[in-house]
């Protein structure tokens, strides 16, 4: 016997006709004994004609293609890797920071505590227990479980309109910041400023820096840098001072922030070329051995390695570097595949990427993995208490990297 | 050229054959356009719009990952693209000019100022409570409606499973359920 939320879900597979024969037969039968049900039918079938009517196909300018192409072609700079950046007047810019919308936090604060946790907002991550590691991880992309855990819990967290209820819900907090509404107030030491006194170039004013904070617990990710026009990159973290560079059209202009956000970021100064990449310790690039993404760190006490490939083997593994005779164990096959690999500096954690740039962190003592970030990662780094977390990566928000920071257990 | 995957066709724009780029615009102006005339609302600012999320699309080019599929990047520069320059134009009602060439186009019941005008507003509201969704349950939505597609296409355009692309839209369609309530009869 089907209960109304499944039917609700029969409901839109029917108005796509993508329903078939049986769960017709299954939804009819549902909605000839629930009044209610009817009703939401039909206001769906309302809303879909609504839809259909009053987004009209468009027609497509018949010089468009030509004109794109004139202005293509019009342009000096070109898509090549290998082609000089074209250096530019520098033109004023905005940060923006807003702090609600820079937030991407999740409370897992019952990560390593009990699931019944009073704190615990019951996202299912903080159901995930070392025995049921490989069945339980939280995927971003599975619907199913989207929908299974939708169902399992209450009725107003399944309301469609409550992003807490979507295990997808840090994306929705960065991309739809007013659905954000369960972060709480910043009363929690962290705060948002802004600062338009520096100046750059004898005189432009500097792009407005915002950035804030809120605490979720033991798990709280947050956005350093972000800008609507250019990518913000190559962030570094060294005593407490994260420095990152802000791609401004073949300008790279480097900044320093502070990493618990105590104070206003500071603008270094604008330099020519970028710094080589962070070297993480341990890592080595090993695909072209095996002629497909291999990428491996050891650990820095010797312990164990982290391989990180791609390939028929996709998937994060883990190899005991204490016993000669050991052989990689898969530890994570849904996620892994990426080309970042990194220890914490503690060796009790390790952080890589998924093929698509997801980040995540898996605790090999406990067994357990932690989804960070949906977003493409291009760069990240471990603070040297090993729970901070810089990275940067793509930002829905501005389609630009943004500089994230994260706080795990 | 034109039997030429996405993917194939960037890299010989990286290569320096724009008539590649051509091509891709060629493939995807529908798309584009429809963007972002169902983002702004206006045909003629549709046009810049698109001209102007193509000529960054080619810009940016070069930070496409190969190994990824290029149209949901593609979708996603332009519709960042589109949006940066809504955000930066100053908010616009429509034109009372607007509704008295509606009044003056139609004379049918149906067509009568009033249910023009509130086909109209019908139509901004539906723009406002896309805006509102999230991307990963807007993108479907538009696709599906704007260009017709189904789940499968969908799924292939975003590079997603279709059981994925079947949640997203079931609970992007609630969301905006919701959000039109008010419309509904």
């Amino acid at each position: 016997m089907m209960n109304c939320q499944d039917i609700e879900i029969l409901i839109q597979k029917a108005i796509d006709n993508n329903l078939s024969e049986a769960g017709q037969e299954v939804l009819h039968a549902h909605l000839s004994t629930c009044p209610a049900c009817a009703q939401l039918y039909q206001e769906y079938v309302e809303l879909d004609q609504m839809l259909k009517t009053t987004l009209p196909d468009v027609v497509v300018p018949e010089d468009l293609s030509k004109t794109v192409m004139s202005a293509v072609n019009d342009l000096k700079v070109v898509p090549l890797k290998t082609a000089s950046p074209k250096r530019k007047t520098f033109r004023r810019v905005s940060l923006v920071v807003s702090a609600a919308a820079l937030f991407l936090a999740v409370s897992f604060s019952g990560l390593f505590e009990s699931p019944d946790s009073p704190d615990d907002p019951g996202l299912p991550i903080a159901e995930i227990t070392p025995d049921d590691i490989d069945t339980n991880i939280p995927d971003v992309n599975n619907p199913s479980e989207d929908l299974d855990d939708a169902n399992q819990q209450d009725p107003e967290q399944t309301d469609a309109n409550n992003p807490q209820a979507d295990p997808d819900s840090d994306s929705d907090a960065q991309t739809n910041p007013e659905n954000n509404d369960s972060i709480p107030p910043a009363n929690n030491g962290l705060t948002t400023h802004s600062d338009t006194s520096q100046t750059y170039g004898g005189g432009i004013s500097l792009p407005q820096v915002a950035y804030g904070g809120t605490n979720h617990g033991s798990y709280s990710l947050y956005t350093l840098a972000s800008h609507e026009d250019y990518d913000a990159i190559l962030p570094r973290v060294k005593d407490n001072i994260v420095t990152y560079y802000l791609n401004a059209d073949g300008y790279y202009l480097e900044w320093q922030t502070d990493l618990n956000r105590g104070s206003e970021p500071v603008f270094v100064g604008e330099i020519e070329s970028l710094p080589a990449e962070n070297t993480i310790a341990g890592f080595a690039d090993r695909s072209s051995e095996y002629g497909y993404n291999y990428v491996v760190a050891n650990a820095n006490d010797g312990m164990r390695q982290a391989i990180n490939c791609g390939g028929e083997d996709a998937g994060l593994w883990m190899l005991d570097l204490t016993n000669a005779n050991a052989t990689p164990v898969l530890v994570d096959s849904n996620n892994g595949g990426g080309k970042i690999v990194s220890w914490a500096p503690d060796s009790n954690k390790v952080l890589y990427t998924s093929a698509n740039g997801s980040l995540h962190v898996y605790y090999p003592n406990e067994n357990v993995i932690l989804d960070i970030y949906s977003g493409q990662t291009s760069y990240v780094c471990w603070a040297s208490d090993s729970k901070n977390i810089v990275f940067s990566a793509m930002d829905d928000t501005t389609g630009h990297l943004s500089i994230f920071g994260v706080i795990v257990p | 050229m034109q039997h030429l995957s996405d993917e194939q066709l960037v890299v010989l724009v990286l290569q320096g054959q724009s008539e590649a780029f051509a091509i891709l615009v060629e493939r995807y102006q529908k798309q584009i356009f429809a963007l972002a005339y169902r983002l702004g609302g206006d045909y003629d600012e549709a046009r810049d719009m698109a001209q102007e999320a193509f000529v960054r699309i080619y810009q940016e080019l070069s930070r496409f990952d190969s190994s990824r599929r290029f149209f949901p990047w593609m979708y996603r520069v332009a519709h960042n693209t589109c949006v940066n320059i809504l955000h930066k134009r100053p908010k616009e009602t429509t034109p009372l000019e607007a509704v008295y060439d509606l009044a003056a186009s139609d004379t049918s019941d149906e067509g009568s100022p009033v249910a023009r005008y509130e086909q109209l507003e019908l139509g901004d509201a539906i723009n406002g409570a896309l805006q509102s969704l999230p991307e990963k349950y807007r993108f479907p939505l538009i696709l599906k409606y704007l260009e017709g597609m189904s789940y499968q296409e969908i799924a292939e355009q975003l590079d997603l499973p279709v059981s994925t692309i079947e949640t997203r839209l079931f609970r992007g369609r609630a969301m905006l359920k919701k959000a039109l309530k008010e419309y509904q009869k």
